[in-house]
C-alpha cells in the first residue's frame, strides 16, 4: 500500500512536470497548427543554457528559469517571423521538414559546443530527501513540481485573465473572424511562438535539474510532448493536465513494475492506442478555443 | 464630405465576374440597404469593403483615406465593424470576452464597465458568462452587433441580419438597429433578403444584378424600374407584361 502511495506522489510530480513541459507544444500546435519537431531540442537547448549559467555565472536553476523563458520567448519570435512564417501556410509536411531539420540542427550544435557527455546541474539540494510519513520526498522533484504546478498556472491565467489570452484563443477559433474584429493574426502567431519557445526552454531549466542530459535527448521529449498532446487532446490547459499527469503515472509504474527499459515502449503502445480509439484525447478538444 | 467612396470596383474568381465596375458612394451616419438576386455580387461587395477579398480593379475611400490595399483588421482599427451571414462569433469564449476582444481598439474607455454598457444595449448583459457557442440565432447576431460595436465603428457592414429569423426576433433587430443608429449615429450598409424590414430603416437602396448596378434610389421606386423587375423575375415577366391586356 505504502509502495502504491509513494508510486501515485512520484506520478504526481513528474506528471506536473510533464504538464507544463508539453504546454508550449500544444499551444503553437493548437493555435498555429503547426507540429514542432524540433520542440524537444528547444527543452534540451534551454537545459544546457542553465547549465552554462550555473556553471559560469553560479545562478542557480530556479533563478534562471525567466532568463531562459526570455531568451526562448526571443527565439520562438525569430524562428516565426524567419521560418515558420515562410512555410505555415503550405502544406503541412512542409512544417515537418522544417522543424525537423531545425532538431538536427540545434541538437549538433549542442554536440559541437558542450560535446556528447552527460551533462548535470548539480544543485546543493539535488540529492537531499524527507519522510512524509510513509513517504519519502525528494527535494528536487517537490521543488519541479511546486513550480510547474505554478507556471502552468500562470500560462492559464495568460490565457484567460488578459487580453493577449482571449486574442489568442480568438485566433486559434477562427483566423479571419478575428481579423474583422481588429486583430493581426500575424502578431498574434509570433507572440504564441514566443510563448511556446519560452516555455520550452524554461522546462529545460526544470528538467536538467531532475535528471542528466545530452544534446541527442531532445527527440524523445519531443514524443513526450506529443504524447501528452494526444492524451490529453490538444483543447486546452487542462488537456495538457490531464495528458502530463496520464503520462506521470504510465511512466512510474511501469518504470517499478516492469522496469526502466518498458516505459518509453509502454507509452508508445498507448498512444497508438489513444490514435486508433479515441484519437480527440481524453478531454478532447481540437484547438485551444474549442471544447 | 463622403464618409465612403467606393469606384469602379471589379472581381472576378477564376471565370466568374462577380462585381463588373460598381460605383457608389455614402455619407456620415447614413443608412443603405443593398439587395439583389442571388449571385449578384452583395456578399463580394461587402467583402471588398471589409478587406476579406481584395478587388482585381477600382478603388474604396473611408473618411477621405485609400483603404482598398489595406488588412481587414486595419480597416476594423479604422472603424469598419461588420457582420457575417453565417454568424462568426469565437463559440468557446463567453459573450462578454467575444466583446472584450475587439474592444481592445475601441478607442479610449476600453474596459469591463464598456462591454457591459455595449452588452446591455443588446440585451445580453444577462448572458454575459455564457460560451457564445451555446446562444440561439437570434442571440448571436446580436452578439455580433455588439462585437462589432465595440470597435466604436463609424460604419457598420451588416450581411442579412435579419435573414433565418422569426418575425418577432426581426422586430427586436429592426429596433435595436434604430436604437444603435440614434444613440451613435454610426452609418450603415445592410444587404439584405428581407426587404420588408429592410425598408422600414432605410430611404436609400441600391440592387445589384450580375455585378452591377442596376437601380439607385427610395426603395418605392424599384417596383417601377423596368431593370429591377427584369432582374428579379427574368425576360418571360417581360414577355407576358407586352401581351398583357
Amino acid at each position: 500500500m505504502d509502495t502504491v502511495l509513494q508510486l501515485l506522489v512520484e506520478s504526481l510530480f513528474l506528471g506536473t512536470f510533464y504538464a507544463f513541459m508539453s504546454l508550449g507544444f500544444s499551444l503553437t500546435w493548437g493555435v498555429l497548427n503547426i507540429i514542432n519537431l524540433a520542440y524537444g531540442s528547444y527543452i534540451i537547448l534551454g537545459a544546457y543554457l542553465a547549465y552554462t549559467l550555473h556553471i559560469y555565472l553560479g545562478l542557480d536553476p530556479v533563478l534562471s528559469l525567466p532568463l531562459s523563458f526570455t531568451g526562448g520567448f526571443l527565439l520562438g519570435l525569430f524562428f516565426q517571423r524567419f521560418l515558420m512564417n515562410r512555410v505555415m501556410n503550405l502544406e503541412p509536411f512542409m512544417v515537418l521538414i522544417l522543424t525537423f531539420g531545425l532538431d538536427i540542427f540545434i541538437a549538433n550544435a549542442l554536440n559541437l559546443i558542450f560535446r556528447a557527455d552527460i551533462r548535470s546541474i548539480d544543485v546543493p539540494y539535488a540529492e537531499r530527501s524527507h519522510l512524509l510519513g510513509p513517504l519519502i520526498i525528494t527535494e528536487v522533484k517537490a521543488l519541479v513540481f511546486v513550480l510547474s504546478l505554478i507556471l502552468t498556472a500562470l500560462v492559464y491565467l495568460l490565457l484567460h485573465r488578459t487580453w493577449t489570452g482571449r486574442a489568442i484563443r480568438a485566433v486559434a477559433l477562427d483566423r479571419e473572424g478575428a481579423r474583422t474584429v481588429g486583430v493581426s493574426p500575424e502578431k498574434i502567431f509570433l507572440i504564441t511562438s514566443g510563448i511556446g519557445t519560452g516555455i520550452a526552454l524554461a522546462s529545460g531549466n526544470l528538467y536538467g535539474v531532475l535528471q542528466g542530459f545530452t544534446p541527442f535527448d531532445g527527440g524523445m521529449l519531443t514524443v513526450k510532448a506529443f504524447l501528452v498532446s494526444i492524451v490529453g487532446g490538444l483543447g486546452r490547459v487542462e488537456s495538457a493536465v490531464a495528458g502530463g499527469l496520464f503520462l506521470g503515472v504510465l511512466e512510474v509504474f511501469t518504470g517499478f513494475y516492469l522496469g526502466e527499459g518498458w516505459k518509453f515502449f509502454a507509452s508508445l503502445i498507448v498512444m497508438f492506442l489513444f490514435l486508433i480509439l479515441r484519437p480527440r484525447g481524453l478531454l478532447g478538444g481540437k484547438y485551444y478555443g474549442e471544447t | 464630405m463622403s464618409l465612403l467612396v467606393v469606384r469602379d470596383v471589379f472581381k472576378s474568381f477564376g471565370g466568374n465576374v462577380a462585381l463588373k465596375g460598381v460605383s457608389f458612394s455614402l455619407g456620415e451616419g447614413e443608412i443603405l440597404g443593398i439587395v439583389g438576386p442571388n449571385g449578384s455580387g452583395k456578399t463580394t461587395l461587402l467583402n471588398v469593403l471589409s478587406g476579406t477579398v481584395r478587388q482585381d480593379k477600382g478603388s474604396v475611400f473611408f473618411g477621405g483615406k485609400r483603404v482598398d490595399r489595406l488588412s481587414p483588421h486595419v480597416r476594423a482599427r479604422m472603424g469598419i465593424g461588420r457582420t457575417f451571414q453565417i454568424t462568426r462569433l469565437f463559440s468557446n469564449l463567453t459573450v462578454l470576452e467575444n466583446v472584450l476582444v475587439p474592444l481592445h481598439y475601441g478607442g479610449p474607455g476600453s474596459d469591463g464597465k464598456r462591454a457591459e454598457e455595449i452588452l446591455g444595449m443588446v440585451g445580453l448583459l444577462h448572458m454575459k458568462d455564457v460560451k457564445a457557442g451555446s446562444l440561439s440565432l437570434a442571440q448571436r447576431k446580436r452578439l455580433e452587433l455588439a462585437r462589432a460595436l465595440s470597435l466604436n465603428p463609424r460604419l457598420l457592414l451588416l450581411d442579412e441580419v435579419f435573414a433565418g429569423l422569426n418575425p418577432v426576433s426581426v422586430r427586436e433587430i429592426l429596433d435595436l438597429l434604430r436604437r444603435i443608429h440614434s444613440e451613435t449615429g454610426v452609418a450603415m450598409i445592410l444587404v439584405e433578403h428581407v426587404l420588408k424590414a429592410l425598408f422600414q430603416i432605410t430611404r436609400r437602396v441600391i440592387v445589384l444584378s450580375e455585378g452591377r448596378v442596376i437601380y439607385e434610389g427610395e426603395p418605392e421606386g424599384m417596383a417601377n424600374s423596368e431593370e429591377v423587375i427584369k432582374a428579379y423575375l427574368g425576360e418571360r415577366y417581360e414577355a407576358f407584361r407586352g401581351k398583357g391586356p
